[in-house]
């Protein structure tokens, strides 16, 4: 059974060309979210598998929808953080947060999704 | 022959058989004699009275009278009985002045000055000083003037109580007596005025010596007031100097009984009435009274307090300007005045207490000139280093103080009141820095601040007036105070204060007060203009960073994007490519990696252009970042999760970020610390490492252009780099600045 994703980020093209990878490698992605209160709004009623939140969400910050979703905002969804940038730039960040681990975007792939989650391809 | 010949007889033995010639002779012969002997006492510079008993006593038994007398005129037509001798020579008794009245032997010679005869004296004779030779039995008398000095003198008396009238040569051997009474009394006046002279050059010199040992006034004064007494033989002897407001201040006294002054020095009368010291005051020149006909303060002071009888006053004047007055006083019933050439005595010692009043004048104004100078170089000296003006503020009111003994402040004039602000304030004055005061009549910075020149108000009384001002000058006990107003680049700024608890600050003091207002206004000056250019360099540095964000941001949300979109893109495209094209799969495979790659590049770019983990985390995770992406182990000790103004993170971030990168690439290090804390009023960045050393600002050009970022803040960037000893980076910013809000 194929995974069930949310994307959330603040830019509509990035949204759009994770979709459509994603979706060609396997994945089934149920939504897409640009702001914290539509995430929260779409997980409740999606329920996803997994939501990958990205950490810079504008002015909004991914760590606080991380922890929102944590606190069964997400009703028992994963998260993954994603970003731009590599995992390196945000140290203790990601592990203190309650995410289940991080994703450089450039890189992003069902595979990377699977790991984290503990599922062997 | 002759044995011996007298000139009025030829020499032949018969004038020495003649009686009457024997016996003239004889005479001659014992006239000679007693000539020789008073001769001899008036050469051993015998005392006169001595001389005149001598005298008496010699004419007597020469001329066989009964009765010889010396009598001394006295100015008020009187003659005093100087000696007397004979038989019954208790009956004119020595020192009893007689008036010159009538016709008697001493009124004659006085009145005609030359020698005089009373044969029949019972009948003849009148006045007082016929009485006595009268009731002696005198019968005839004569007596000659004894001139002294061309000044008739006196008279010699000599009376006969014979029948036989005296002799009519007895005028002229008497003659021989009184030239020699007329030397002895010369030769002692000249004594007695040589010593008086001695005594005074002796006096004047003691006195010229205090003078020249510059000794205090005070001490001039009081050692003139003595000398001047002793020497004058008065009772008091007083020197006063003249103040404003016409009063008199005593400085120095001297009493002959040694009785404490009535009127000590530095006590203080007011002028008026007839006086001595008034006299002297309104004349500029010497005076003298008699206390019979004395007015106004100063003269019931002196008669009922100090008990004058009689006083000279001669002035004293200091660069012709007229200081004070010496004062010279019997008190008792004396009834003779003091000698006519008092004044004159007095003169020259008026003219050393001149010269000490203007040497001591003098001094303390050169001592208070170099005081001034050092005082003024040492402010200069704060100007020139660029010490802040709150510091200097507070210096200056302490050397003014220092300077003039009275307590000073500097204000700045606000326009909103109008008011003034303390911005500096001498110690002993317990008002706080930025007290501010809104202007009240008695402030003469109100003054100031209307007319932008000096102003004083002297003696002003608070007493009934309300408010914080009246409150503290009168808790603060000040009665006068003085404004100099500062002027920077022709813009009225404020003031120096200087206030005093005395009625009168010094005149001249706003003069004096120029060159520290000057100071001043060229430290505020200095001040405003390094301000102004920290500001405007800050406002470079922001808006630069500001620009930079910009840059960042636009990458991020442009290129960047589009970047991750494509290599996501070419992986979607490479998903879809059936397996057996692995060429093409590869090919894309590649094409995918590649953007990564140039998304990893871009970030790393647009790390160097603005980090904006700054602007959303903060200091401490940018410097984790930087520790975490660096090859050489980092120990990271940050003692702070406090935020701090954006330019200060962004540029210790930028140092770090340096520092580490040249550590990486020319340090050889093994191992990289750095630490960020803070400390009052400061953010200390320190990275250090344990590499090769040898590192100079000037090579790592990175480094260069962080300093201007870092001291344009205000902060300052310290590199140590000793060959083999590794290199040590020290930032330190400061936590807050005047921030030129709004920049432009």
């Amino acid at each position: 059974m194929p995974l069930r994703c949310m994307l959330v980020d603040d830019s509509q093209a990035f949204l759009e060309a994770a979709s459509l990878l994603l979706e060609r490698e396997g994945v089934t992605v149920v939504g897409v979210a640009l702001s914290v209160a539509e995430a929260l709004r779409e997980a409740r009623a999606l329920r996803p598998d997994v939501i990958l939140v990205d950490i810079g969400l504008g002015e909004e910050s991914g760590f606080d929808l991380a922890r929102l979703l944590a606190q069964d905002g997400g009703g028992g969804a994963a998260v993954i953080l994603i970003s731009t940038g590599v995992e390196a730039d945000y140290g203790e960040l990601i592990d203190e947060s309650p995410a289940a681990g991080f994703l450089a975007k450039s890189t992003l792939s069902a595979r990377g999704i699977s790991r984290i989650l503990g599922h062997t391809p | 022959m002759n044995a011996v010949g007298d000139g009025a007889n030829p020499p032949d033995g018969r004038v020495g058989r003649d009686p009457p010639v024997r016996a003239r002779l004889a005479r001659l012969a014992g006239e000679q004699a007693a000539l020789r002997r008073v001769a001899t006492l008036v050469a051993q510079a015998t005392p006169p009275e001595e001389v005149f008993a001598a005298v008496a006593e010699e004419v007597g038994q020469l001329f066989r009278v009964e009765l010889a007398t010396l009598c001394r005129y006295e100015p008020d037509r009187t003659a005093v009985t100087v000696t007397t001798w004979g038989p019954a020579d208790d009956t004119l008794p020595v020192g009893i002045r007689w008036p010159l009245e009538g016709h008697n032997i001493s009124t004659l010679v006085f009145e005609t000055g030359r020698p005089a005869r009373i044969d029949r004296y019972a009948g003849s004779s009148s006045g007082p000083l016929s009485v006595a030779p009268r009731e002696t039995g005198i019968r005839s008398a004569v007596g000659t003037p004894v001139i002294v000095e061309g000044r008739l003198w006196g008279v010699i008396f000599a009376g006969s109580t014979q029948e036989q009238p005296l002799p009519p040569d007895a005028e002229t051997r008497l003659a021989s007596f009184t030239e020699l009474l007329a030397t002895a009394i010369a030769n002692a006046d000249g004594r007695a005025a040589l010593a008086r002279l001695a005594e005074e050059q002796a006096a004047l010199r003691r006195v010229a010596t205090l003078v020249a040992r510059a000794t205090p006034p005070e001490e001039v004064f009081a050692a003139v007031a003595e000398e001047v007494g002793w020497l004058l033989a008065v009772d008091f002897a007083i020197l006063v100097r003249y103040d404003p407001q016409d009063t008199l201040e005593v400085v120095g006294t001297w009493t002959r009984t040694g009785a404490p002054p009535a009127t000590p020095v530095g006590g203080r009368l007011p002028l008026g009435g007839r006086n001595v010291t008034t006299l002297v005051y309104r004349t500029g020149r010497p005076a003298r009274i008699d206390y019979s006909d004395v007015s106004g303060v100063i003269g019931q002071v002196a008669s009922r307090d100090w008990g004058l009888h009689s006083s000279i006053g001669v002035p004293v004047s200091a660069e012709s300007r007229l200081w004070g007055c010496v004062v010279v006083a019997f008190s008792g019933q004396e009834l003779q005045p003091l000698p006519a050439d008092t004044e004159m005595r007095l003169a020259s010692f008026t003219e050393l207490v001149a010269t000490a009043i203007a040497n001591t004048e003098s001094r303390a104004s050169l001592a208070l000139l170099a005081e001034e100078q050092a005082a003024l170089r040492r402010v200069a000296t704060l100007v020139a280093r660029g010490v802040p003006p709150v510091e200097i503020f507070s210096a200056v009111s302490d050397e003014v103080t220092g300077l003039f003994g009275a307590q000073a402040g500097v204000v700045r004039f606000e326009h909103e009141g109008p008011a003034v602000v303390f911005v500096g304030i001498s110690k002993a004055i317990d008002l706080p820095v930025g007290t501010r005061w809104e202007f009240q009549p008695g402030m003469a910075s109100g003054d100031v601040y209307r007319t932008g020149r000096s102003a004083r108000v002297d003696a002003m009384d608070w007493s009934s007036a309300g408010g914080p001002v009246a409150g503290a000058a009168r808790r603060l006990g000040i009665v006068s105070n003085v404004g100099s107003p500062i002027v920077v680049e022709g813009r009225l700024w404020g003031a120096m204060i200087v206030v005093s608890t005395d009625e009168l600050l010094p005149l001249g003091l706003e003069d004096r007060l120029e060159k520290f207002t000057e100071l001043l206004a060229t430290a505020i000056a200095n001040a405003e203009s390094r301000s102004e250019l920290a500001a405007s360099r800050r406002r470079i540095v922001t808006a630069s960073d500001q620009a930079r964000r910009r840059i960042e941001r636009d990458l991020h949300d442009g290129t960047q994007q589009r970047l991750v979109s494509l290599s996501l893109a070419a992986r979607a495209a490479q998903a879809s490519v059936p397996a057996d094209l692995g060429d093409l799969r590869a090919e894309l495979s590649r094409i995918a990696a590649g953007l990564a790659d140039a998304v990893a590049e871009l970030q790393e770019f647009s790390r160097g252009i603005h980090p904006a983990i700054i602007s959303t985390r903060g200091l401490g995770p940018a410097l984790r970042t930087l520790a975490r992406r660096s090859p050489v182990p980092v120990d990271l000790d940050v003692t702070t999760s406090a935020r701090f103004l954006e330019p200060i993170e962004i540029a210790a971030y930028y140092v770090a970020s340096e520092a580490l990168a040249n550590a990486m690439k020319h340090a050889r290090a093994s191992r990289i610390e750095i630490s960020l804390t803070t400390r009052r009023d400061s953010l200390l960045l320190s990275i250090r490492d344990d590499g090769i050393g040898g590192a100079d600002a000037a090579r790592g050009s990175g480094l260069a252009g962080l300093t201007d970022r870092v001291e344009a803040l205000g902060g300052s960037i310290d590199l140590h780099s000793a060959a083999g000893a590794g290199t040590a980076i020290t930032v330190d910013l400061p936590l807050e600045y005047e921030a030129a809000q709004g920049a432009g």
